[in-house]
């Protein structure tokens, strides 16, 4: 039995436009699972990014709750909100969201000094050993001007995982990312997914979807299918790309 | 017309901020400059007119009370000597009797006050009621007294009070009943005072005096056709005639207007540098606003080449898009100025001691004003040359991205100090944006140090301010009638202290046939502030100020003839003092040099340098016990009456400096931080997303302005040291203290980083409340 770690009940969210309420998410219910590695799909409007939010209390839901290992965290105040980002959770975003006049290796550290249980030694030295695990050690001095997308992405998952957060948030990781890069940051969310790390993921890539174990297809704010996949392997990568294909044609994606 | 109106509106739109802060810049300019050039020429406006009006001559003399058989004769005789000069019109003889003032409130005076019938028919005062409205025919009934406006700082004294003065060893109780409006004297500065009385009073002093007669005072006129000025003709009159043998005090028109006139001129000397100062600020705040809002608008001024703007057009209506906004701020600040003015002139009523007119200065504002705008419209212009290098290809394609360099002055991201070291990196990184910050910081702190280093120089007793005003430190001041009498009190200070006596007193001479205030002393070591070439050690030997030097054309080594009476005696300048008497129209000599200039010497005071003085009052008590104060006396040293209000001035001044400083960093970084704020909204999402509270980014905001604080205060205090002495010895040679040297006190260095520093933290944390509206989401496409 998987333990829940993030569960949303009756979630909805609307948005005022000229008078008009469009209703954006409508009564949702999910469940996430610790170890998981979801993927939530969807046709452009779907929702899927204000789910996102929603979910990870970047913005406040207009009903209902969503609860962090069965702790509320719908209506939390800034101060404990930061510390739910601080040590919780990991974000990685679309675009390169680096601080431009700090190194590849301050940004990664940044974070990981906010946490007061931690020495600055081992915060560094966990910071290392992420960037050696990201391929990104000889760029760590850099600033984030003078290196690639892929460097620079690699370096934000390792920025968001540096306080080993329970929870990764993943919005188009790989959207602004060339092939190439876009391979070597999936292979990396694999992997650390592979070490435990919960990941959700929201795409509409098919092959970054190929990543999860866990598929949801969303439309018009409600969830409409669901999907699970064993743990993804290079190996059967094909096949497992014809399954998800069928079942998104199935969803009318 | 219509075309340039829609793209103005547009940009106004678009930097609501910066344009907001350009009028408020202006504001503070134009509400300084307007207030500030109002009360000062007003107020030398008023003295004129009121000298004029007053009647005074344009030399102002009292005839001393010579044992002469018949002093009315005499003085006749005086007046036709000098009205057989060719550029004298007419003398007037005024009936005076000079008093001491014993108490007002439990103060005495060592400086004389001049009582006048307050109907004379030759000169004519204003006076005012308690809330300074004009009294159109005042009424002064025997027993009552109108003292002049500065007596309420000099002397803490309100309607209805007692002023208690003395005449020939007589004491006369006088009640305090209006305010005299004084032209030529009235200013807290002027030791000697003016009173008006009934002519009944004066009559009765006369009659119960010794000498059963007033004191004539001369009032001169020049011929108007007379090409002279007050000092060729007071020289002149010295020539032909021997009055001064026989003044003892002569004051022209024009050194009662400087005395008049010298505290409104300092202090507005000091405000109108400190805006000159400010215009500059504004200058650069305006450039980096300049050069901030092209490179925000790049893309904009592209597409508005692309649809056919010339280029000369754009820059003409983004220029003026800043001229009338700082029109605005200046006719604000011009219409704001006019209560101030009032206010200001309400304080300063007791220190100059005449009510001057409210009446906002709008031409010589408004062309001060005019000339800030030539500068700005061409600065602006100047500025703008920038938009002629865009073209519309440039523009649009633009896709500017932040690019930092590796600084020498960079520092590690440390754990423990993480809020210092992020905002110092990121004050390091984007030091161009905060350059007119520190610049403008810079400006100001130089100013505030310099004001504050003058107020700590002036002491908060004004020690240093006082010896300016005294020609040498003593602790107490003992008179007698005899010789003998000295020598016994002699004795009885040292029964108490060791002490260390001094002959010191001064005498009007005529100094190549101009009267000069001279200074007489036994121990020239002693005097203070001897600053070039030596103090006078021989008897042929003269000290002098630089203002004298300069006036009289002569330097160290050359030769002066100095007459008193009928001798005259030639001296060298053995080197320059500073000293204030006179405003610094003053002169020193050796006791020995000022026997040869009288026929009988006689000493009646003497002072002492106490080596307890805490047996001062032993030796008053010791002195009267046997003495009456006719026959012996002592008093302590007094100080220079007019301190406590040049005091209270300055650091009025230095209060208002910090506030328009703050004022005015308040709008720098308020325009600064609006530009950088929305550059660095993706930064704060991205703390916000790693787990950043609002008021920890807020903080870590305001922490980088005070490194701009720091910065600038640096560079602002190494230009004080610079400059300090340079800027405030000019001030201070209004006073007749030409050679200003006062090292920075730590204080006035440290006073002014932390007011600043303080300052921009506060406004930025302020300012940066918009933080709290950024959230991650900022970072998510949709």
């Amino acid at each position: 039995m998987k333990k829940v770690i993030l569960k949303a009940e009756k979630l909805c969210k609307s948005f005022a436009n000229d008078g008009y309420q469009n209703h954006v998410l409508d009564n949702l219910e999910l469940s996430l699972y610790e170890g998981d590695f979801t993927v939530i799909m969807g046709s452009s409007g779907s929702g899927k990014s204000t789910l996102l939010y929603s979910l990870s209390a970047m913005d406040a839901p207009t009903s209902g709750k969503v609860c962090y290992m069965d702790k509320e965290i719908t209506g939390l105040a800034e101060k404990e909100l930061a510390q739910f980002r601080a040590k919780e959770f990991g974000f990685v975003f679309q675009q390169v969201h680096l601080v431009s006049n700090l190194s590849l290796l301050e940004n990664v550290l940044v974070p990981g000094y906010t946490d007061k249980d931690k020495s600055a030694k081992e915060v560094k030295q966990r910071a290392m050993e992420l960037m050696v695990k990201m391929n990104i050690v000889d760029a760590k001095d850099r600033l984030p001007s003078q290196v690639s997308g892929g460097e620079a992405q690699r370096a934000a998952i390792a920025r968001a995982v540096i306080n080993e957060p329970g929870l990764l948030f993943a919005d188009e990781p790989t959207g602004a990312l060339n092939r190439k890069n876009t391979e070597e940051v999936l292979s990396l969310l694999s992997d650390i997914n592979n070490n435990g790390q919960s990941i959700l993921m929201v795409t509409h890539d098919v092959r970054a979807a190929l990543r999860g174990n866990r598929l949801i297809y969303l439309e018009d704010g409600k969830i409409c299918g669901e999907m699970e996949l064993p743990p993804y392997d290079e190996k059967n990568v094909k096949e497992r790309e014809i399954q998800v294909n069928s079942w998104l044609s199935a969803m009318h994606w | 017309m219509r075309q340039a109106f829609t793209i103005i509106k547009g940009n106004l739109r678009k930097n609501k901020g910066s344009y907001i802060s350009v009028a408020i810049l202006m504001f503070v300019v134009s509400f300084s400059l307007v207030g500030v050039l109002s009360i000062m020429l007003n107020t030398s406006g008023r003295d004129k007119e009121l000298i004029e009006k007053a009647g005074f001559g344009h030399i102002f003399t009292a005839i001393k009370a010579v044992k002469v058989a018949d002093y009315d004769a005499f003085c006749d005789e005086i007046v036709a000597g000098l009205e057989s000069c060719d550029d004298v019109e007419r003398v007037d003889k005024v009936p005076s009797v000079f008093m001491d003032i014993v108490d007002l409130n439990g103060q005495s005076s060592s400086n004389s006050v001049m009582v006048l019938d307050y109907k004379s028919e030759y000169v004519h005062y204003n006076i005012y009621d308690e809330k300074d409205k004009l009294i159109e025919q005042p009424v002064i009934n025997p027993g009552e007294i109108s003292v002049p406006i500065s007596f309420r700082t000099l002397f803490n004294c309100k309607i209805g009070d007692v002023i208690t003065l003395v005449y020939d060893g007589k004491e006369y109780e006088y009640k305090i009943i209006s305010y005299m409006e004084d032209p030529y004297m009235g200013s807290s500065l002027v030791g000697m005072k003016t009173v008006l009385m009934n002519e009944m009073d004066i009559v009765k002093i006369v009659e119960e005096s010794e000498s059963k007669h007033t004191t004539t005072v001369l009032s001169i006129f020049r011929k108007s056709s007379s090409t002279m000025n007050d000092v060729e003709f007071e020289a002149e009159l010295n020539r032909k005639t021997s009055f001064s043998a026989y003044s003892w005090f002569a004051l022209s028109r024009s050194q009662a207007y400087g005395y008049m006139t010298m505290l409104t001129d300092i202090f507005s000397g000091i405000l109108i540098g400190f805006v000159a100062m400010l215009v500059v600020a504004t200058l650069i705040v305006l450039s980096h606003n300049i050069s901030n809002s092209i490179e925000h608008d790049y893309a904009n001024i592209g597409i508005l080449k692309a649809v056919g703007v010339s280029d000369g057009r754009l820059k003409n209506t983004i220029m003026l898009g800043y001229l009338i906004m700082a029109f605005i701020g200046a006719l604000i600040g011009m219409i704001a100025a006019f209560p101030l003015i009032g206010i200001v002139n309400k304080l300063i009523r007791p220190a100059i001691g005449i009510v001057v007119d409210n009446t906002p200065q709008l031409v010589m504002g408004g062309l001060s004003l005019l000339a800030i705008f030539v500068v700005l419209a061409l600065f602006i212009r100047l500025k703008l040359g920038k938009v002629s290098r865009i073209t519309p290809v440039m523009a649009i394609r633009d896709n500017k991205k932040d690019v930092h360099f590796s600084s020498i002055f960079k520092l590690p991201i440390s754990k423990k100090c993480l809020g210092f070291s992020l905002a110092y990196r990121q004050f390091i990184t984007g030091k161009k944006q905060y350059v007119s910050a520190i610049i403008v910081n810079a400006i100001l702190v130089m100013f505030m140090a310099m004001i504050s280093n003058m107020c700590m120089w002036f002491g908060n007793g004004g020690e240093n301010l006082e010896k300016m005003f005294s020609l040498v430190n003593y602790d107490i001041r003992v008179y007698a009638n005899t010789n003998e009498q000295l020598q016994d009190i002699d004795s009885i200070i040292k029964e108490h202290t060791e002490a260390e006596r001094l002959m010191f007193g001064s005498r009007y001479v005529l100094m190549n046939d101009i009267q000069i205030w001279c200074g007489v002393i036994d121990s020239p070591d002693r005097i203070n502030n001897v600053y070039e070439g030596r103090t006078c050690l021989y008897d042929n030997e003269v000290l002098i100020t630089e203002y004298v030097a300069e006036n009289f054309g002569i330097g160290i080594g050359d030769s002066v003839e100095i007459k008193l009476g009928n001798h005259s005696e030639e001296f060298i300048v053995s080197g320059f003092y500073q000293l204030s008497n006179d405003l610094g129209k003053n002169i020193t000599i050796t006791e020995g040099g000022f026997k040869k200039l009288v026929d009988e010497y006689k000493v009646n005071a003497y002072c002492y340098i106490l080596e307890d003085t805490s047996v001062i009052g032993d030796i008053a008590a010791s002195i009267s016990a046997k003495y009456d104060e006719a026959e012996a006396g002592v008093s302590e040293y007094d100080a220079f009456d007019g301190m406590d209000v040049i005091i209270m001035a300055i650091n009025g001044i230095a209060v208002l400096v910090y506030v328009i400083a703050a004022v005015f960093v308040m709008v720098t970084v308020i325009m600064v931080c609006s530009k950088l704020f929305s550059k660095e909204k993706r930064d704060y999402g991205i703390f916000k997303s790693i787990g950043y509270t609002s008021a920890r980014l807020r903080r870590q905001f305001a922490l980088r302005f005070v490194f701009v604080a720091v910065f600038g205060a640096v560079v602002g205090i190494i230009l004080t040291l610079i400059f300090s002495d340079l800027v405030i010895g000019s001030i201070f040679e209004m006073f007749g203290m030409a050679n200003f040297t006062a090292s920075l006190h730590i204080s006035a260095a440290v006073l002014p980083i932390l007011f600043m520093s303080l300052i921009y933290y506060v406004s930025a944390y302020t300012v940066s409340r918009k933080i709290k509206k950024v959230t991650p989401r900022v970072l998510i496409v949709e």
